[in-house]
């Protein structure tokens, strides 16, 4: 027999051919399986994914505002409460601190100031008058207290 | 995708597992289950019905491998009786020569089988047979080539 005959043959003979009851009993099957599957269609993925994506860009961009803005407050820390003040111009260059006593103030740039009072010995306006004062570029006297 | 390649996958797998017929239902649901989960990631590289031809080539293989431990370790422990097997009425009545050939096939080595099946019976374009049986391309002609010369021995044999 040549190869010819014999792919011909090949072709044209099946050892099973099933019944359409079974075919139907596969088919059902497949159905109920089908449902357990946990699946993710790929035309979900996409916007969840640009979802996710702006969500993380958002929370970045929020994090580098809030950032910028605290290089331009200051928080002035006391015993008996804490104010916070903005700062018009560019804040200092370099870390300051200014000892008075027992109460010391540290400018830290970009990340606000921190001042520290041990006694509250002396008073918040007190203490912004010495800085601008002392520090050309030193914020108003009017802050915003909180 | 079932109503579509029921038929095709139904064939593909009783030819290149014909000596599994019993448990051909399960090789095709199992064949379509796993399409259904592996969809995502079809990357076109070849038709459907090829993809899923190469998706059933696995099932089989693996079926085939398990069975056969299976089998060896049920025949150590106790003897134990097979599975209802297809009903008569269910084989296709062929004639002799048909027969013949249908054993002979059965009878290659199981990659040779693969390659003449996907290849030559189901005319499947070797490039798109190689993607899905992830082989070379020269490499699924050699088998096919190697299955004619073992088909034509075997039914040379048998007075054919």
């Amino acid at each position: 027999m040549t190869a010819d005959k014999i792919d011909e043959l090949a072709r044209t003979v099946a050892p099973y051919r099933p019944p359409s009851s079974r075919v139907e009993a596969v088919r059902s099957n497949l159905l109920v399986s089908a449902n357990f599957i946990p699946t993710r269609p790929r035309v979900m993925t996409k916007p969840i994914a640009l979802a996710a994506s702006l969500m993380i860009a958002a929370a970045a961009l929020f994090w580098l505002a809030t950032r910028t803005e605290s290089a331009t407050h200051f928080a002035v820390v006391r015993s008996t409460g804490s104010a916070s003040y903005a700062w018009p111009a560019s804040p200092p260059d370099e870390r300051l601190t200014l000892a008075d006593g027992a109460v010391s103030i540290t400018v830290v740039p970009r990340a606000g100031v921190r001042y520290v009072s041990k006694t509250a010995g002396l008073s918040v306006d007190a203490i912004l008058a010495h800085l601008h004062e002392t520090h050309a570029s030193a914020p108003a006297l009017s802050g915003d207290h909180r | 995708m079932f109503d579509r390649f029921h038929a095709d996958v139904y064939r593909f797998l009783a030819r290149i597992a014909s000596g599994h017929l019993d448990t051909i239902d399960d090789l095709v649901q199992t064949t379509f289950l796993e399409a259904y989960r592996a969809a995502p990631r079809f990357g076109r590289r070849s038709t459907v019905r090829t993809w899923i031809f190469g998706i059933a080539t696995n099932i089989a293989r693996h079926h085939i491998r398990n069975e056969g431990r299976r089998r060896a370790a049920m025949t150590r422990a106790a003897d134990l009786p097979r599975a209802a097997p297809i009903q008569p009425d269910e084989l296709v009545e062929q004639s002799d020569e048909a027969q013949e050939i249908v054993r002979a096939i059965a009878a290659l080595p199981e990659p040779l089988r693969v390659a003449y099946v996907m290849c030559v019976v189901e005319e499947v374009p070797a490039k798109e047979a190689a993607i899905a049986l992830e082989t070379r391309e020269g490499t699924l002609w050699r088998r096919v080539h190697e299955a004619r010369e073992a088909l034509r021995r075997m039914l040379e044999r048998t007075g054919r």
